[in-house]
């Protein structure tokens, strides 16, 4: 899984705004806390026609996720 | 749509006619289609058949929401079957989109119902279900959805098939928990409540697992919105991922064996209509 690597500022800014009527966006932090806009290619197709198209210019860099955390199992 | 066929013989010519009846379509099934923007006559047809074969089983009037999916993009798979525009569903990055469902990334992607339990359901009947396509052992904690309150008193979540086994919370993972070995993924699943010591689950039809007796607990606690592809974690985030592609989802009332087993048949017509029954 690859994804973008955002600043927190922009992760903290950006989630849960929508970009269309149906979709927003989610970062997630991987396993050394940077947080990451992950993708996929319908969203980059529809982020592409909007304001933050400039989100896609961001190279993509693998994406390790933190351990998960246990639910009560 | 029906064709009348004349078949007229007459020597050795054969005239043939036919006249296109244009078809009456159920008004929840025509707004469904309206408010999804769906076009393709197949896919019209199915969705009609879906909306009359469940009021005629009488599961429609059991279900808060029922997404078909159907369409093959983000605002057609939006949409809410039983009352489009209410719980329709919104979604974050991370999901694809196609004619023959929708599948999250298994990483960062939900959907959100804006189904709150303790709000929009009620206590001691409950069900949800998730056709899925896809054949995943997911090791880690991974649910296809729910929601869980504070504490391990409130959960209501379904996991298709985790470490090869099939989960349930409804309501108290501790007293609540019904689960099963399952090694295959793919299917339509239900797990119903229909009463404060009934909790049973179905694949395609058939009861899997044991009938959970344990006196329900928790359900007050679930007081935020069911996601979908992942677990609503007390409105904090979004967590344990699945990557499972869902061809029709549902939430609603308790079903009992009669309804899940008809619920199942429409389901699975539904789907073979459409070409995507696995």
């Amino acid at each position: 899984m690859e994804g973008r690597i955002v600043i927190p500022e922009v992760a903290q800014d950006l989630e849960g705004v929508f970009f269309d009527n149906d979709t927003f966006f989610h970062f997630v932090q991987d396993i050394n806390d940077e947080w990451f806009l992950i993708l996929s290619e319908q969203d980059e197709q529809d982020i592409s026609i909007t304001e933050y198209a400039y989100l896609l210019v961001l190279p993509l860099e693998p994406y390790q996720p933190k351990p998960s955390p246990l639910p009560p199992l | 749509m029906p064709i009348f066929g004349f078949t007229n013989v007459a020597g050795s010519v054969i005239t043939q006619m036919s006249i296109a009846i244009a078809q009456g379509t159920d008004a929840d099934a025509q707004a469904f289609i309206d408010a999804a923007s769906i076009t393709d006559s197949t896919q019209i047809s199915a969705v009609n058949q879906l909306v009359l074969d469940l009021k005629g089983y009488g599961v429609w009037d059991k279900c808060k929401a029922i997404y078909p999916i159907v369409g093959g993009s983000a605002s057609s798979h939006a949409v809410n079957l039983k009352t489009p525009g209410t719980y329709n569903l919104t979604f974050s990055t991370g999901w694809t989109h196609a004619s023959t469902g929708m599948t999250p990334n298994g990483t960062s992607a939900y959907a959100s119902t804006g189904i709150i339990p303790n709000t929009h359901l009620t206590n001691n009947s409950t069900h949800m279900s998730y056709y899925s396509r896809t054949n995943t052992n997911i090791l880690a904690a991974s649910f296809d959805m729910g929601i869980n309150g504070s504490s391990t008193a409130s959960y209501f979540d379904m996991s298709l098939r985790l470490s090869d086994t099939f989960y349930s919370d409804q309501y108290n993972t501790t007293t609540n928990r019904l689960t099963t070995a399952n090694t295959n993924s793919t299917g339509f699943y239900i797990t119903s409540r229909t009463t404060s010591t009934s909790l049973k689950s179905y694949k395609n039809g058939t009861q899997i697992g044991s009938t959970l007796t344990n006196a329900s607990s928790g359900f007050t606690g679930l007081i935020y919105g069911i996601y979908i592809g992942a677990i609503n974690n007390n409105n904090l985030n979004a967590q344990f991922f699945t990557n499972r592609e869902g061809a029709l989802i549902s939430i609603g009332d308790g079903l009992d064996d009669t309804e899940s087993d008809n619920f199942n048949t429409a389901v699975q017509a539904f789907q073979t209509t459409l070409s995507r029954n696995v």
